[in-house]
């Protein structure tokens, strides 16, 4: 999730497309440097922290407070806002409760387990090495500790290169930068931390009494439990170098509503495609931005197609651009215009 | 340190005067809430300018001085502007800007008034948000925020929330085709996405008014116009809130690949729309 994160300072340079980095360097790609990220992913996971993160977007700044740990096989986290609008999150296994309590309200969603375990297995060194320089740029004092600082560094113009400050002692990722053109476009980092060996219980509980909050609760259902799928499949038939397609759902939005989401990913950063019947709301042609985040929309038979990832616009406007409708294999089809 | 910050807000700074205010700011707290400051005055001055005239209220010089206290940063409504227009903005007023410091906060008093009366008065001024309560308004924003897993989910969806509360939701989908700008799932909009109505026009104004430009004009009415840092550049607020609601689900299926793992999970749900909720 880090594209995820990604919060912002210099953003300008982002809409005209990017420059593609130098190609004449050798790959330096390191084994320590990916073994290091492989490290990091665990950590981020595995690990007990409590500190508090900074996370920057154009000028904008926001601080969470944040305590984490893995606990009798699961993960949990609690995050909560110290500034802007009050907000809380809490993870416990696989269900993620956000607290609004200036709306009283209480969210509460269930995950598939997949999507909490797995993320270690899948991060493709393959793809990494094939799109990015990854390099390990020595050691610096952040937050008061020593970290290597692995530079990511991407070997064409479909993506952006990061920086990430990795603690030496625990491998946990303290700062990440999300360059593009040595700008860097949005930083996540902690400002304190701490690992205690361990968190007691209270510190995963609410700060806020709910009672008497509204409760909306979300449960994850698995796709094939449903029978009115709809028939239809796309295939992107030109995608930007180096991004290839990693998870293909849908999801359903109304009795017979549908979106189906394709995740596209090039080992570092991540796209998804979603796919929906036009018409529902005003169309979405072109591109559009929030920070680091790019969107482009598409319309394609009558479907609307909507990509969004971390990229540079001229990723999501590719991937949006390459997908094209499987011809329907049964005889109705779903009413697919042509 | 003070003009380290201001180029570092004005986008002049260069990679390590930008590093060096970032950890100027970690080391200081106190630095931190001049950053805040400074932060917020850039804003509200660059929308200063193109705000429409708004009634003042009784609580705004309070809130105002709070504002210049320090703690108005996050509540200061996100008035960005686009990023093709903004560093022409920056460029040709910072200097002045800079001069204007000591006579900022007034300036900044007005346009605090207009931005956070904008904020409270838009949902009261959207057409066909009457029928939408508050709390369903919230939820259908919240629900997007929160369904993080959810490719699969078939209860919640970014077009339409469907979730057990969501009949007036559902209601305004229906409509949502015939006026799309009466924002379907996005009264959210009212709330959270108010904002980015208070800022994408404004800061449209601000472009025609200080340049006079024709693509200024053409800005404002183009559907899909290049856009801000925290808000998407789609002047429809029910695209926004479509494109927020896919925005989580895109982080919820890509979590555990790329480098989704190396970073704490939670942050973008627990910052998500926090400069625009009020």
């Amino acid at each position: 999730m880090t594209r995820t994160l990604i919060a912002f300072l210099l953003v300008f340079g982002l809409v005209g497309g990017a420059t593609a980095a130098p190609a004449s360097q050798p790959d330096e790609t390191s084994a320590n440097a990916v073994q290091l990220l492989s490290k990091a992913s665990r950590a981020v996971r595995h690990e007990s922290y409590s500190g508090v993160l900074v996370y920057l977007r154009h000028g904008k700044l926001d601080t969470l407070k944040v305590v984490h740990r893995f606990h009798d096989h699961d993960e949990q986290e609690r995050l909560f806002s110290l500034s802007g609008a009050p907000r809380e999150v809490i993870r416990d296994g696989n269900q993620v409760t956000s607290i609004l309590p200036e709306h009283k309200l209480v969210l509460i969603s269930q995950h598939p387990p997949k999507s909490l375990l797995g993320a270690v297995t899948e991060f493709s060194t393959r793809q990494l090495r094939a799109n990015y320089r990854v390099a390990d740029k020595g050691s610096e004092r952040f937050a008061g500790r020593s970290c290597r600082v692995i530079s990511i560094q991407p070997k064409d113009q479909y993506r952006y290169g990061y920086r990430m400050l990795i603690d030496q002692e625990k491998n946990l990722p303290l700062k990440l930068e999300l360059v593009q053109h040595d700008e860097v476009l949005e930083q996540l980092m902690f400002t304190q931390i701490s690992f205690p060996k361990t968190i007691s219980d209270k510190e995963f509980l609410a700060n806020y009494d709910v009672s008497g909050y509204r409760v909306v609760k979300h449960e994850a259902i698995h796709v094939k439990d449903e029978t009115n799928m709809p028939e239809d499949s796309w295939t992107a038939a030109n995608l930007p170098p180096g991004f290839e397609l990693a998870e293909d759902g849908v999801r359903q939005v109304t009795q017979d509503g549908f979106v189906r989401q394709m995740l596209f990913t090039d080992g570092v950063a991540t796209v998804s495609a979603f796919i929906a019947p036009a018409g529902l709301r005003a169309p979405l042609k072109g591109a559009t931005r929030m920070g680091a985040m790019n969107a482009y929309g598409d319309i394609v038979d009558n479907t609307q197609i909507t990509v969004v990832g971390e990229v540079p616009a001229i990723t999501a406007r590719r991937i949006a651009k390459s997908l094209i409708r499987n011809k329907p294999k049964g005889s109705s089809g779903t009413q697919l215009p042509k | 340190m003070n003009e380290q910050f201001s180029a570092f807000l004005d986008n002049e700074a260069s990679r390590d005067e930008a590093d060096s205010a970032v950890n100027a700011l970690l080391r200081d707290e106190s630095l931190r809430e001049s950053w805040s400051r400074q932060y917020w005055l850039r804003t509200t001055l660059r929308s200063a300018a193109g705000e429409p005239a708004v009634a003042l209220d009784d609580g705004f010089s309070t809130r105002v001085m709070e504002a210049i206290g320090g703690e108005g940063h996050a509540q200061t409504p996100h008035m960005t502007t686009s990023p093709n227009m903004t560093p022409r903005l920056i460029t040709a007023s910072a200097r002045r800007r800079r001069r204007w410091r000591n006579r900022a906060a007034s300036v900044a008093a007005v346009a605090s008034v207009t931005g956070i009366a904008l904020l409270i008065g838009s949902p009261l001024q959207r057409p066909g948000s009457a029928e939408r309560s508050t709390s369903e308004a919230v939820a259908s924003s919240a629900s997007s925020t929160d369904s993080r897993s959810t490719s699969t989910s078939p209860d919640r969806g970014a077009l339409v929330p469907t979730f057990e509360t969501g009949s007036a939701v559902a209601s305004s989908f229906m409509q949502a085709p015939s006026q799309p700008q009466s924002l379907s799932t996005s009264q959210t909009g009212s709330l959270t996405r108010g904002l980015d109505i208070s800022s994408v026009t404004p800061s449209q104004q601000i472009l025609a008014d200080g340049t006079g430009s024709a693509q200024a004009a053409a800005a404002a009415t183009r559907p899909v116009s290049q856009g801000p840092a925290d808000n998407w550049s789609v002047s429809d607020p029910a695209l926004q809130d479509e494109l927020n609601g896919y925005l989580v689900d895109h982080n919820g299926m890509s979590r555990g690949y790329g480098l989704s793992g190396t970073t704490p999970a939670l942050v973008r749900v627990a910052t998500y729309g926090q400069e625009t909720t009020q």
